[in-house]
């Protein structure tokens, strides 16, 4: 078991959060104050395992999730950039490398543990399910498109009518049939995720008290 | 439109984090009054609202082309999920969509899931779908679709600007950012409500008893939503945009003044053109110009740009429904 297996996964996501407040805390002058906290990001990012693999995954985010916040930034000073581009890297990178440490299914976890209502979280991990299913049954509705229109890729608005409607009514149909299911195999209305030994431990206090003590130095 | 952690203060952050439990927690209460339960489990509607939250992202993947053009769009999530499920359902299936979109996408961020949520949340299914309902007791499907989806993309486009230059993070002045955020959404609020309304439209074809409360909007005398109700919370709405907002607006220049004054370090340049064509020209511009500099004339200051601000938004929102029937008139359906 590794250090990282230790501490909860809500200690993680909870730990997360508070660095963010604390980033988003800072004034849009304070460019270089902000450049210490990398540590955080770094430190979660050697807790997990496929350090490489999680690294270019966030840095691949970071750079296709930029641009609304680049255009902002260059109608300001330089510091401001700099500013906002070391917000901007911080917060994101801190959140992908947790989801890449704790998994989705810890993610849900630590929203059981943090109380958020099972409604949510049911559907939140339903979602997430059957988002690869639809996923292609969309590249079979665009290959079908393709090779029907002569090669021609581009839907037009009226034929996307149609073939997201088709999608949704067999959506539907899928809906109903998986309800059943569940039904079937004794659904209850949640869907189990907190294990028990996943509760509160010690390790998870000191976790979290030791990173908000060492996240709030530098505010001083 | 996301809202990202890196644009927001914590202040901001709570705030919205706040009023979207809020709606959450109404969300959560009027769908067990629904069922007339408090158990979830005998609710058919779970797994449909974790498959429609799973159809918003695989749609998206559907790129369609925007004629004359190069460019494609997809569909707008929130008002589709509200036509289908209600306001309540739509709203928690968003909130889902979002924080996923966050997790794994860095569209969001952890702080700003609340201001995300409102954003593209509140505005489509609690006051773009109460409006889709109110016009698609009157109109066809397709006009009630356009123009609620785009007021509500619209709203959430405005409270982004709101958002980010209450936080001061960004040293965007707000005039010239909310100008070119309201127009640059205007244009793909159109767009998403043609998309949406083509599926509407497909769907209501095809299986309408899918379309949440379709026979209640059928029969127009059993209308529970009352029609003065919707229009006073517009009229509200539209007089807080305009009128209250335009004074915050109007303290700040707007981008070409704005750069004009970092150049030159006056309000205004003198052009030096005495000519008495110039001089004629001015004055019949002054005199014909309605909203000079947003006031009107003989009005004190503050009064008339809060008028012309009313008048502004009003003027949009008829440019909308306008560009709605326009669309509408062209379509076969």
């Amino acid at each position: 078991m590794n250090f990282s297996e230790k501490i909860s996964p809500q200690a993680h996501v909870l730990t997360t959060f508070i660095f963010t407040i604390i980033i988003a805390s800072f004034g849009r002058n304070d460019a270089f104050l902000l450049v210490p906290y990398f540590i955080y990001p770094v430190l979660i990012l050697l807790m997990g395992k496929n350090i490489v693999d999680t690294l270019v995954a966030t840095l691949k985010m970071i750079i296709v999730a930029s641009p609304f916040v680049l255009t902002l930034g260059i109608f300001g000073s330089w510091v401001t950039f700099y500013s906002l581009i070391l917000r901007f890297t911080l917060t994101v990178s801190a959140m992908i490398i947790l989801v890449s440490l704790i998994g989705f299914s810890g993610f849900c976890t630590a929203l059981v543990k943090l109380k958020i209502p099972n409604a949510m979280i049911t559907q939140m991990i339903l979602m997430h399910r059957y988002s690869f299913l639809l996923r292609d049954e969309v590249r079979r509705l665009r290959c079908a498109h393709a090779l029907r229109s002569g090669g021609n890729r581009k839907i037009s608005i009226r034929e996307f009518g149609s073939m997201a409607g088709n999608l949704l009514l067999r959506t539907f149909d899928r809906a109903e049939i998986i309800h059943q299911a569940m039904v079937c195999r004794g659904f209850n209305g949640t869907i189990p995720t907190a294990h028990d030994d996943l509760c509160w431990k010690a390790a998870d206090v000191i976790y979290i008290v030791g990173w908000s003590f060492i996240l709030i130095i530098p505010r001083f | 439109m996301h809202m990202a952690d890196a644009l927001i203060s914590p202040s901001v952050g709570a705030v919205f984090y706040a009023a979207s439990a809020g709606f959450a927690v109404y969300g959560l209460k009027s769908i067990k009054k629904e069922t007339n339960t408090l158990e979830y489990e005998s609710d058919s509607k779970v797994s449909l609202m974790g498959v429609l939250g799973s159809f918003i992202f695989a749609a998206q993947m559907l790129n369609f082309a925007i004629p004359l053009t190069g460019s494609s769009g997809h569909i707008g999530g929130g008002i589709l999920l509200a036509i289908l499920l209600g306001s309540s359902r739509a709203f928690l299936v968003m909130g889902s969509v979002l924080l996923i979109q966050a997790l794994f996408f860095a569209d969001g961020g952890l702080l700003a899931f609340g201001c995300n949520w409102f954003n593209l949340g509140v505005f489509p299914c609690f006051v773009a779908y109460p409006l889709w309902r109110f016009l698609a007791r009157k109109y066809k499907y397709v006009i009630a679709t356009m123009v609620s989806s785009t007021i509500g993309l619209l709203l959430g486009a405005a409270a982004v600007t709101l958002q980010t230059t209450a936080s001061g993070i960004a040293e965007l002045p707000f005039v010239p950012f909310i100008t070119a955020m309201l127009s640059i959404h205007l244009v793909i609020g159109l767009i998403e409500g043609a998309a949406t309304s083509a599926v509407v439209v497909f769907l209501h074809k095809a299986r309408p008893e899918l379309i949440f409360g379709e026979k209640e909007l059928q029969d127009n005398n059993k209308s529970r939503l009352s029609i003065k109700k919707i229009a006073v919370s517009f009229a509200v709405l539209t007089l807080i945009f305009g009128g209250f907002l335009s004074l915050y607006a109007a303290s700040a220049p707007d981008g070409l003044e704005w750069a004009i004054e970092r150049v030159s370090g006056k309000e205004d340049i003198e052009f030096g053109l005495d000519s008495p064509l110039h001089s004629a020209a001015s004055v019949i511009q002054e005199k014909t110009s309605l909203f000079a500099d947003y006031s009107l004339k003989s009005f004190s200051e503050k009064l008339g740009t809060s008028i012309s601000g009313i008048v502004g938004s009003f003027l949009v929102m008829i440019l909308i429904v306008c560009g709605a029937f326009l669309i509408a008139k062209r379509k076969a359906y």
